[in-house]
């Protein structure tokens, strides 16, 4: 697992010295875990917006009331998208219970909100790096002068992401996964930009905060 | 005709855009099918359901009778004769009153201006219900009481037409059975009503990226979705355990292609009713008003409080650009005040109350006025949409218009009878009614049925020439057979009856 | 809704069915008739024969459990009607038919409808469906291998998952995750009792959370299909333009009645009032409180007539409204309390001569009485209990005011009815039959199983749900206190196997 890390980490460095670069495959991994057995008889149920919006507020440090707004101002659960997200309104909207199938327009809403609320907290990180979640310092030296992402801080960056979102530590599958997605968004650009490492961090919180097993439970 | 895709397909479906990006994403592997769709789509009809919520009934409107023409009219619903006017084969009541029943607001109603209008594209048929129950007869009155296999006439539509459509059926209105997903599951998603509880903020869910401040490069997020989509869920242990969840493959399904289709409509700007405001400070995030959104917020002055103008201008909207081949609309259970009125001493003024609570239903209360006042607002609205439809060209000369429908579905009647020679009295729910259809495509002109003067109940017509025929009651699943024939729909193996009386003579 | 996937055609097939009792030609088309007669006594009959059998968790069951489309008949329906009363001039009459069903009943159940291996009485008792061969009972064991692959996994799908069962308590309870140190020092936890000792702790905190018991919370969403809110004609807080009657009497009553100590019957049998003192913190209001209310909130309904939720100001307001013979009223209280919803025919339990149609609405006709021959008698004690028109109070000669608009007749309604098969004096007799019965203790459960299992019960929840009505109705298991059900639902198979 280590070599496949390092070989991966060797990729993101020699990106690092180019302008642009041609898209490297996705490395394919031996299965070192034996697959899970398929539940028989599955009742997963949707987290709908409010319960969604509150376990990321808890643990990426964002209050509710600012973790997610639509045009700056409109609450993304009680103003925007409360009923495909899962919310019902019974005296004004008469929707007394939440909808049973999810609608078109569900895993749209559920995007837009993982998208603002990770844009927010990467943007807050930068900002105040002190106090950051999830875009820490590490990968930039204590001279100030940018270098490319290592094995540690990739590691602890995938480890802060799913213990923020789905509250448990990333397997090594993942965090392979993880430092692989890493050449991807740097997309020719510096592996090294502060900018790279900031997009990576937001979209990766995006894909997992958009994933099944955070949307579901 | 071969059902395997050759390249000939690829090259017809890609050369037809949006509309073959759809078909060939809803029917991957057959030709055959593909073919259809694109031929469908290429004629649609569209079909808007302007539900009225509790009970419109015809005998205060296009059916109404004056006193001098029942019998025992003191004790039944018959009008003053001056109140009552006729035009050509429809009645039309024109009222002004003080009140509302018990809520002390004054208005004025007018039926005649519409009917003058709209004469020849308006056909009332007559028809005896099964419910007295609202939502049991809101349902029925879009599905025929599973007239074919539980499907909706809204889910007809869009199996028919749809395919090439982003988003083909689209329920405005909330709360109520009119847009009650029907029972026949056997049909492809995209079919199935797609909500839109509030029309202002409901565009911002058509596009995952747009207006979010500080986001990286789109492309980069379309990248982030395809890692998520190919990579990072099937190979989570979450999914690998619980794959086999109904939910779990609805969602992976609806957030492929179909959310890929949806967005490449732009349909985020094309859809946005609002202006840039400080309300919806749409430029400070990106975003734009639709380019039509003027000539629609005119139309329909009173969109940002008046939830039924609202639908109706989105309504429109999605039928202009293309988006849906059926939409519902309608008034839902709660009062509707102009803006900036409550209910205060000393009353309210003339046409303060735009929607009484429970709307048709209020008459309950005060059945005459109610229904006043609800037809005037439906034939309002309708009016509206109708020359908006009128004034945007389809193709080659057509307008929006003439391949519209306008199904004024309601629950059932009103009862019939009234205290001797009350003005003001309450209704309650009568199965037996009939339905305004305002369309080019319906038999217009014509009032098919007729009422019995003794009882006030609507008796029924023969199916093929439309002769009234007294003692017979048409049912539900004739009234779902008549509309959704004339509105082209192939209803082969259905053994449901044609309704020959009420399509568009040729 | 319990059993409430509606199939195409049968509600229709009913209505035509008795059309066809008063001799009236079926539409063309309609599939072949064997006798034409709508037999609505047959769900409930089926049950009284086969209680435990899953289809009879809801007290009723489903019409296609015989036919395709009422009347035709499927293929385990054939071989009952072989089978019943033979010789017996057709068409039955209801008497007869039900005299005669339990021994048709008795002697198809080792025939084998559907040629799928399974007798029809191992599906019945499995609740798979006896004429479709693609529904078959199965297992939901795991192959050893599976099972010792899974106790390694994140999720252990061949058993009760304490950790998963951690989380999701505090996900439906709580309205949030537990956080990542709970769960760490939950899985560090290896004695399965002190694994259920958390689980139970942590649900006792979340039952007294604002998401479960506060204002729109949990508990409250469960009532708005009952209480079915409209705030433009809300009084008292934060009212509405035309102010009729203020629905949070009701649902603070039914948050009450729902939690803590208390008797969920009170939902039919309460009569006091609550109010809310905090975000989860309820009590009674007492008489001279409620005394003092001014005229927009008051509860005219004197003490001693109260029914719990519905002789409240709101259910007569939004139900009753200005009717005489209050029909939607009774089925809402039906439907929402007990889970029969008349208007799919389900809870048909026909009155003989009825229905009387005493407010001359022409309930009489066949395809009428189908229905109203239960709904009507169910509906004549709600007959004192005033809507608007009356100002929501209780009159026992009210329908006196209803004779100029709905004839004199209607003054003869009688203040009894029925209920399940029973005659009751007023509704606070049908209240308490109600409150009693193993429908509504069956239907508080069905409430919080589709909402934390996420479905309706099915084949394999049957033990489970069973035992989870039935403890509600035991005074020595739950004693009808809601939390002490969901302290063991949670603990159950259904809840806690991924």
């Amino acid at each position: 697992m280590r070599k496949q890390i390092i070989s991966g980490l060797a990729a993101i460095a020699a990106l690092a010295a180019c302008a642009t670069a041609p898209e490297p495959a996705l490395p394919q991994f031996a299965a070192d875990v034996p697959a899970p057995v398929a539940s028989v008889d599955p009742r997963v149920k949707f987290k709908d917006g409010e319960r969604y919006l509150r376990d990321l507020s808890a643990n990426l440090g964002i209050p509710r009331e600012d973790i997610c707004k639509e045009l700056s101002r409109y609450d993304c659960m009680t103003d925007a998208f409360r009923i495909v997200l899962g919310g019902v309104e019974a005296p004004n909207l008469l929707v007394n219970e939440p909808i049973e199938n999810a609608a078109l327009t569900s895993p749209i809403a559920v995007d837009r909100v993982a998208l603002h609320v990770c844009s927010n907290r990467v943007r807050m990180d930068r900002e105040d790096p002190a106090e950051a979640v999830l875009f820490k310092a590490g990968a930039f030296g204590a001279d100030g002068r940018a270098r490319t992402p290592d094995a540690e801080w990739l590691n602890a960056t995938a480890d802060a992401i799913y213990g923020s979102i789905l509250m448990r530590s990333p397997s090594e599958r993942e965090i392979q996964n993880l430092a692989a997605y890493y050449t991807q968004v740097a997309d020719g650009r510096a592996a090294n930009s502060p900018d790279v490492a900031a997009d990576w961090v937001t979209l990766s919180c995006f894909a997992v905060a958009s994933s099944l097993e955070a949307v579901f439970y | 005709m071969t059902r395997h895709l050759s390249r000939r397909n690829f090259l017809r479906t890609a050369s037809l855009g949006a509309t073959g990006a759809f078909i060939a994403a809803r029917a991957p592997q057959d030709a055959f099918a593909q073919e259809v769709m694109i031929e469908r789509a290429k004629n649609p009809r569209f079909l808007i359901v302007l539900s009225s919520f509790g009970g419109a009934n015809q005998v205060d409107a296009f059916l109404s009778r004056r006193e001098s023409e029942v019998p025992n009219a003191k004790t039944l619903n018959a009008y003053p004769d001056d109140m009552v006017q006729t035009i050509g084969e429809f009645r039309a009541i024109d009222m002004k009153g003080p009140s509302i029943g018990a809520i002390p607001a004054a208005f004025t109603a007018n039926q005649s201006n519409f009917v003058r209008k709209h004469n020849n594209d308006m056909m009332v048929v007559t028809h005896t219900g099964t419910s007295v129950n609202h939502f049991v007869a809101q349902q029925r009155s879009i599905n025929g009481n599973a007239a074919w296999k539980g499907r909706t006439l809204q889910e007809a539509v869009a199996l028919t037409y749809g395919a090439g459509y982003a988003i083909p059926n689209v329920h405005l209105v909330n709360g109520t059975g009119f847009t009650e997903r029907g029972t026949d599951n056997t049909l492809p998603a995209y079919v199935y009503g797609e909500r839109a509880p509030t029309p202002n903020l409901w565009p911002l869910s058509l596009d995952g990226y747009r207006g979010i401040a500080g986001a990286p490069d789109r492309k980069l997020f379309e990248a982030a979705r395809k890692f998520r989509n190919e990579r990072l869920d099937p190979s989570s242990d979450f999914f690998r355990t619980f794959s086999g969840s109904q939910r779990i493959k609805h969602w992976t399904n609806i957030r492929g292609d179909a959310l890929r289709g949806v967005e490449a409509e732009d349909l985020i700007t094309k859809l946005m009713l609002f202006p840039d405001s400080e309300e919806m400070p749409l430029a400070a995030h990106g975003l734009t008003g639709s380019a039509i959104g003027q000539k629609v917020r005119e139309a329909f002055p009173n969109y940002e409080f008046d939830p039924l103008e609202a639908q109706a201008a989105l309504a429109f909207m999605l039928l202009r650009y293309g988006v849906s081949v059926t939409v519902t609309l309608g008034p839902e259970g709660s009062a509707v005040f102009k803006k900036g009125v409550t209910l205060g001493e000393g009353g309210l003024g003339e046409g303060d109350i735009v929607n009484p609570p429970i709307s048709f239903d209020f008459s309950h209360q005060a059945n005459r006025q109610v229904q006043a006042v609800m037809w005037n607002r439906q034939l309002s609205i309708a009016e509206r949409l109708i020359s908006l439809l009128k004034s945007e060209e389809f193709r080659d000369g057509q307008s929006f218009w003439d391949r519209s429908m306008i199904y004024f579905a309601t629950e059932f009647g009103r009862t019939r009878r009234r205290p001797d020679n009350a003005m003001t009295f309450g209704s309650g729910h009568d199965l037996n009614n009939g339905s305004l259809i305002v369309s080019p495509l319906a038999n217009g002109g014509r009032v098919l049925g007729g009422i019995n003067v003794d009882n006030m109940l609507t008796y029924g017509f023969d199916p093929t020439t439309g002769r009234p025929e007294p003692g017979r009651q048409m049912t539900e699943p004739e009234m779902y057979s008549g509309i959704a024939h004339a509105l082209g729909i192939d209803t082969a193996g259905s053994n449901l009856p044609d309704m020959r009386a009420m399509r568009r003579q040729a | 809704m319990r059993n409430w996937k509606p199939r195409p055609g049968p509600w229709l097939t009913f209505g035509l069915a008795g059309i066809a009792l008063a001799g009236a030609a079926l539409a063309p088309g309609a599939p072949l008739i064997q006798t034409a007669s709508a037999k609505p006594p047959a769900p409930m009959a089926f049950c009284h024969a086969y209680p435990e059998a899953k289809a009879c968790n809801t007290g009723f069951a489903d019409c296609v459990a015989c036919h395709t489309t009422p009347p035709a008949r499927n293929a385990f329906g054939m071989q009952i009607s072989e089978k019943l009363a033979p010789g017996v001039t057709r068409p039955l009459s209801d008497e007869d038919f039900l005299k005669y069903l339990p021994v048709a009943l008795k002697a198809v159940e080792d025939l084998d409808a559907d040629s799928d291996g399974f007798s029809n009485i191992v599906e019945i008792m499995a609740g798979t469906q006896t004429a479709d061969a693609n529904s078959v009972p199965k297992s939901l064991a795991c192959a050893a291998d599976d099972a010792s692959r899974a106790a390694g996994a994140q999720w252990n799908v061949c058993t009760f998952d304490a950790a998963y069962a951690f989380k999701k308590v505090h996900m439906d309870f709580c309205g949030r995750s537990p956080t990542r140190a709970d769960m760490d020092a939950f899985r560090t936890i290896t004695d399965e009792k002190q694994k259920l000792a958390r689980i139970s702790e942590a649900l006792d905190q979340c039952l007294d959370s604002p998401y479960w018991l506060g204002p729109n919370g949990v508990v409250w969403n469960i009532a708005n299909a009952k209480i079915r809110p409209a705030h433009a004609v809300k009084s008292g807080a934060n009212p509405g333009p035309v102010p009729l009657g203020d629905y949070d009497d009701d649902y603070n009553l039914f948050t009450w009645a729902s939690s803590d100590d208390h008797d969920v019957r009170d939902l039919l049998l309460a009569q006091y009032f609550v109010k809310r003192t905090g975000p989860v913190t309820l009590e009674q209001i007492s008489e001279e409180e409620l005394a003092k209310r001014p005229r927009g909130t008051a509860q005219p309904v004197p003490k001693d007539k109260r029914v719990g939720m519905i002789s409240t100001r709101w259910f007569g307001a939004v139900n009753t409204m200005f009717t005489s013979i209050p029909r939607t009223t009774a089925a809402q209280a039906y439907r929402s309390y007990l889970g029969f919803d008349i208007a799919r025919m389900q809870g048909l339990n026909t009155v003989p001569h009825e229905p009387k149609d005493y407010d001359i609405k022409g309930v009489g006709a066949p395809e009428c009485a189908v229905c109203h021959a239960t709904l009507d008698p169910l509906s004549y004690p709600f007959t004192r209990y005033n809507g608007i028109s009356g100002g929501y109070s209780y009159n026992d000669d009210r329908l006196k005011d209803y004779v100029r608009v709905d004839g004199p007749r209607v003054a003869e309604a009688p203040a009894g009815g029925m209920i399940l098969g029973e005659e009751v004096a007023d509704l606070l007799e049908w209240g308490k039959v109600a409150a009693n019965s193993d429908a509504f203790a069956m239907k508080v459960t069905y409430d919080y199983w589709k909402l934390l299992i996420g479905r309706e019960p099915d084949v394999n929840d049957q033990a489970e749900y069973t035992r989870m009505w039935r403890g509600l109705k035991s005074a020595t298991t739950y004693d009808y206190r809601v939390e002490k059900m969901l302290h063991d639902l949670v603990l159950t198979n259904a809840y806690g196997r991924p």
